[in-house]
């Protein structure tokens, strides 16, 4: 066979798992969610469908399905429907630069766990998700609908402005690893636990991290779907699978952000003081292993916006702009001179 | 975790030290307050086609009319219940007893009709106080929703009436 | 004039009053079962015990005697005396609330409870019952007798009535009411004491045609009206003061009626006609008022609205030179004399009456024989009709001519009542009738043959006034809402008359009253 082919084969069917494994893992956010939010707030949750409510999602999605589509009349319907559209594509773009772990054998050739490995990956990342504005902008002013439109003002202000805190934060990380690919920064991390980023960039760290909740929408900066003021934002008018479009990217944004922090700032696939390549374990279970290991820091840090949320009440609009612009930013930028000088000097 | 009051009255013109305007460390407690929750309190959720919460001795249900220790019906269609109902719910048509039926009613008068429009029903039990005949109770059924068939909900005399007398208590 | 003192009230009076009314007069309420102001007095209730003092008179000063504080002492018998039976007479002091009259009503009302039954959810009294009311504002709410009550097997008394004997209270009434008043002697009392019975002699029944004011004066629920046996409880009706029209005499009547519906009449007290009664006749014949009632116009037999109706039968009326009128002496004065006048002027014609019955003919203003109250003539308003002209002129048919050959007319007006109704084949011939014009409150096989068909209200949805065969004058008032778009008689003709380029201008009651001269 043609090396070529062997290449796109591996290529398509990497991207076809990537996807599966995430559209699959955002429908069970959604059940986590829910049964997260329960316990939480010392109620049981969806338990009803399936063991642990284990097939929700799957009911979810069916109903999803089997609803009714309605268009608002007054709605413009062609950027109606490009809306959730494009906010779904755009979300799920990302992953095509996130490495989910070390590199395998397939067919006596290496593999690496990732399914394009760019050289500017979270420049791509980031350039990629700022995009994601759109989604929401068109799909709040095409539905016709005050709320919709202010909740989708609100957000792209809000995207817009924690784009540049999380940009600044990310320099000096840039600026440690000295590459832009995010498997040279996870590689520069492998070497003990202190090497994680979130050692050498606490502030840094801090910064990102209250950015990322903002550009995610999550509590506590929801404030494009504030139930009490705007019914819930800018998918006010949005219905059925249309709707389900919107929170399925929404979550997958969610896990976006959730990878982002687990291999900018906690050392991606590597397991503290140990050293998968020393332990003698073939090349295949070593790389699985460092998939497992991805998958359980992102997920824990999935848990960790779940718990974020039912913890702190939102922000008000001007606190989120004062948050944004008079303290992140500064905070960013003295973060990142600091780094460059001590880059510098040593 | 029974819920209290937490709250204290802040004095608005001291001011807030560093630690505090850094909202770290609140935020930090508030997590660990949740996750306490998240952990170790248990779900007061009731499961509830499986389990059921008591009814009080005095809950007020759906409506059950009596019959008396000689398995005769008690009421007499004296019309008190519709009388005293504030939501004009009951429908009652009196009619003579003569014949076979005699046996099923103490007196001359007895209910051909008696109808109760649970939809407009507000279970306020004044029927069931006004009754001089103990005859009509608002006991425990209380699962009454349907989802399409409206006339389910014009209870009929013979949906409501019990099947065997027994004595009834009266509340004095 | 004398004077009385009764509860500290001095009263004057004149002649030789009841007490129990006297007080009445004054304000004061004597509780009595047994005494009825038309009856004989029976005294047999003891619900009427009053204290009756006299003056305190030295006999040989002849002064009144003082007390400490100057006021004249009072002698008071030493035992209650019944009020019904108790001759007034000057400067008597009477004392109906005091602690010893209460608690000898207490006792009263206790015996006479003993053996009555706890029927009230059954009775049809309860509501209006006496017992019931004297129980509440005078009696024990607990009885102390555990004895078995005393009971009675039911008799057939009468279809008219239902007799209960079990909540009997041996009053009275109702025998002194068959013997005084419709002076019959087939009710009366049988056995003594504890086991006495009101009933009928044996294989007897009741046969006079005022059985229902036996119901009426009955204070409990023993006698009741076997046509309105739980047909409805009384606090669920409303009450209207209105006339009765079965008869000539014209019996103020009070009707009971719920949702637009009557359930019976009860004779109201008329001192110059009826006093307190009425025939059972009447009494029954409500039932006209809910049954067959028509709502609607008709025009060739179909529904028609007012207007168009009114159009059609004024082309009639105009383009007919022969027109035959039948009245009904069921219409107002007010009616009447419009009538009168828009066949005069309006549509001129000789061939108008209003005397389809035999004893409108005869002019016949005699009661039935051995009747108290029920007249010959059945028409409410006989005399009436004749004071507004309604009779034929020069050459003129009457009633009974143009019933008999309607098809001689190029077009008859007929109003029909419920008397023509009832007698059945008097409108055999009318649909032989050219062009027919029905005003009616009632529907009747006519509508559909008829080329107009007016819906008129019964008397019981408008105001009028009647003359009776005494020749008194009533009004009486709407205590109904007329039934869908029915139409005023007098408003129809006067509608008429404006169609027909000669408009009365008479568009309500009182323009009419002013107009004929009729009084206010």
């Amino acid at each position: 066979m043609e090396e070529w082919i062997i290449d796109i084969l591996i290529s398509l069917a990497k991207t076809l798992a990537f996807f599966g494994v995430i559209l699959l893992w955002a429908a069970y956010i959604t059940l986590g969610e829910r049964r997260f939010a329960s316990f939480f707030q010392n109620r049981l949750g969806p338990n009803r469908a399936g063991i642990f409510g284990l097939l929700q999602p799957l009911a979810d999605g069916i109903k999803f399905m089997m609803k009714e589509e309605i268009i608002p009349k007054n709605a413009n319907r062609a950027f109606y429907l490009l809306g959730p559209t494009l906010f779904i594509t755009i979300a799920l773009i990302p992953w095509a630069a996130i490495p989910f772990g070390d590199t395998v054998v397939i067919a006596g050739r290496e593999v690496k766990l990732q399914i394009v490995d760019l050289n500017v990956g979270i420049l791509f990342m980031i350039a990629v998700s700022s995009i994601g504005v759109y989604g929401i902008m068109i799909g709040g002013w095409a539905s016709n609908n005050k709320y919709s439109l202010l909740g989708a003002i609100r957000s792209s202000a809000q995207l817009i402005s924690y784009e540049i805190t999380m940009g600044i934060a990310l320099a000096a990380v840039f600026l440690l690893s000295g590459s832009l690919s995010t498997r040279d920064i996870i590689i520069a991390q492998m070497q003990s636990p202190w090497h994680w980023n979130v050692f050498v960039q606490p502030l840094g760290f801090i910064v990102f991290f209250v950015s990322i909740l903002a550009e995610t929408n999550r509590v506590p900066f929801d404030l494009a779907e504030a139930e009490s003021e705007l019914i819930v934002g800018y998918h006010t008018e949005y219905g059925a699978f249309k709707f389900a479009m919107y929170m399925l990217s929404e979550y997958i944004n969610l896990i976006t952000a959730s990878a982002l922090i687990t291999l900018l700032y906690f050392g991606g696939w590597g397991i503290p003081f140990v050293d998968l390549g020393r332990l003698g374990l073939s090349v295949n279970l070593a790389g699985l292993i460092s998939v497992i290991v991805f998958l359980v820091k992102t997920g824990f840090f999935v848990f960790v916006f779940i718990w974020i949320r039912w913890t702190l009440p939102r922000f008000r609009y001007d606190q989120l702009m004062n948050l944004g612009w008079k303290i992140l930013l500064p905070l960013a930028l003295v973060n990142l001179f600091g780094t460059a000088v001590v880059a510098l000097l040593v | 975790m029974a819920i209290n009051v937490r709250a204290k009255y802040l004095n608005k013109t001291e001011e807030m030290s560093f630690i505090d305007r850094l909202y770290l460390p609140a935020i930090v407690k508030g997590m660990f307050i949740t996750m306490k929750h998240f952990l170790f309190t248990k779900a007061y959720t009731v499961e509830y086609p499986e389990e059921r919460k008591p009814i009080a001795p005095r809950f007020r249900g759906r409506h059950v009319m009596k019959r008396d220790e000689m398995g005769r019906e008690r009421c007499t269609a004296c019309y008190c219940c519709q009388y005293s109902c504030p939501a004009e719910c009951i429908n009652i048509e009196a009619a003579e007893v003569t014949g076979d039926i005699r046996n099923n009613h103490p007196e001359d008068k007895y209910a051909r009709v008696f109808e109760i429009e649970l939809l407009r029903c507000i279970f306020c039990g004044f029927c069931q106080e006004a009754c001089p005949k103990a005859a009509i109770y608002l006991e425990e059924f209380y699962e009454l929703a349907d989802y399409d068939d409206r006339s389910k909900y014009l209870l009929t005399k013979k949906e409501m009436m019990e099947t065997e007398g027994k004595p009834v208590k009266y509340r004095v | 004039m004398a004077k009385i003192t009764i509860d500290d009230k001095v009263i004057e009076y004149s002649g030789n009053p009841n007490l129990i009314e006297l007080a009445k007069e004054n304000g004061i309420d004597i509780p009595h079962f047994c005494y009825h102001p038309a009856l004989t007095i029976s005294g047999n209730c003891r619900m009427c015990l009053v204290e009756v003092g006299t003056l305190c008179k030295n006999q040989q000063t002849g002064e009144y005697e003082k007390d400490d504080k100057g006021n004249i002492k009072v002698n008071f018998m030493p035992k209650p005396q019944p009020g019904c039976y108790q001759q007034v007479s000057d400067g008597m002091v009477i004392r109906t609330n005091s602690e010893r009259i209460i608690e000898a009503r207490k006792g009263v009302l206790e015996f006479t409870l003993a053996n009555h039954p706890l029927d009230c959810p059954v009775c049809d009294q309860a509501g209006e019952c006496v017992l019931q009311d004297y129980s509440f504002q005078y009696g024990f709410s607990r009885s102390q007798f555990i004895e078995k009550k005393r009971t009675y097997k039911k008799n057939e008394i009468s279809p008219v009535l239902t007799q209960e004997m079990n909540r009997c209270i041996h009053c009275d009434r109702c025998a002194r009411f068959t013997t005084e008043i419709a002076g019959e002697s087939s009710f009366a009392r049988t056995w003594r004491g504890n086991k006495m019975e009101l009933s009928v002699l044996p294989g007897g029944t009741i046969t006079h045609n005022y059985q229902g004011n036996m119901a009426d004066i009955c204070p409990v629920g023993a006698l009741t009206i076997t046509d309105f046996r739980f047909k409805s409880r009384v606090w669920f009706l409303n009450y209207g003061v209105t006339l009765c029209t079965s008869c000539g005499k014209g019996c103020s009547v009070m009707t009971s009626h719920k949702k637009g519906k009557v359930f019976r009449l009860k004779p109201v007290y008329n001192e110059k006609v009826n006093t307190y009664w009425m025939c059972d006749h009447g009494r029954l014949r409500y039932r006209f008022l809910n049954e067959s009632r028509k709502s609607g116009h008709s025009a060739g037999g179909k529904k028609a609205n007012f207007q168009s109706a009114l159009s059609l039968a004024a082309e009639i009326l105009k383009a007919s030179k022969n027109i035959g009128v039948i009245a009904s002496a069921k219409e107002s004065l007010e009616t009447c004399m419009v009538l009168s006048r828009f066949f005069r002027e309006v549509a001129p014609t000789a061939h108008v009456d209003y005397r389809v019955d035999d004893a409108q003919v005869r002019d016949d203003r005699s009661l039935r024989p051995g009747e108290l109250l029920r007249a010959k003539d059945p028409y409410p308003n006989s005399f009436g009709a004749r004071e507004a002209g309604l009779l034929p002129g020069q050459g003129g048919a009457t009633a009974i001519d143009i019933l008999g050959a309607p098809e001689k007319f190029d077009a008859v007006v007929l109003f029909i009542d419920d008397h023509i109704i009832e007698a059945g084949d008097r409108l055999g011939n009318m649909s032989k009738a050219k062009n027919l014009i029905v005003l009616s409150p009632f529907e009747s096989s006519l509508d559909s043959t008829a080329a107009v068909s007016f819906a008129t209200r019964a008397y019981s949805e408008t105001s009028g006034t009647y003359i009776n065969i005494d020749g008194i004058r009533q009004k009486y008032c709407p205590v109904l809402p007329p039934l869908g778009d029915a139409r005023d008689s007098w408003d129809i003709l006067n509608q008429l008359s404006g169609l027909m380029g000669k408009s009365f201008g008479l568009d309500s009651i009182g323009k009419i009253r002013s107009h004929f001269k009729l009084g206010d």
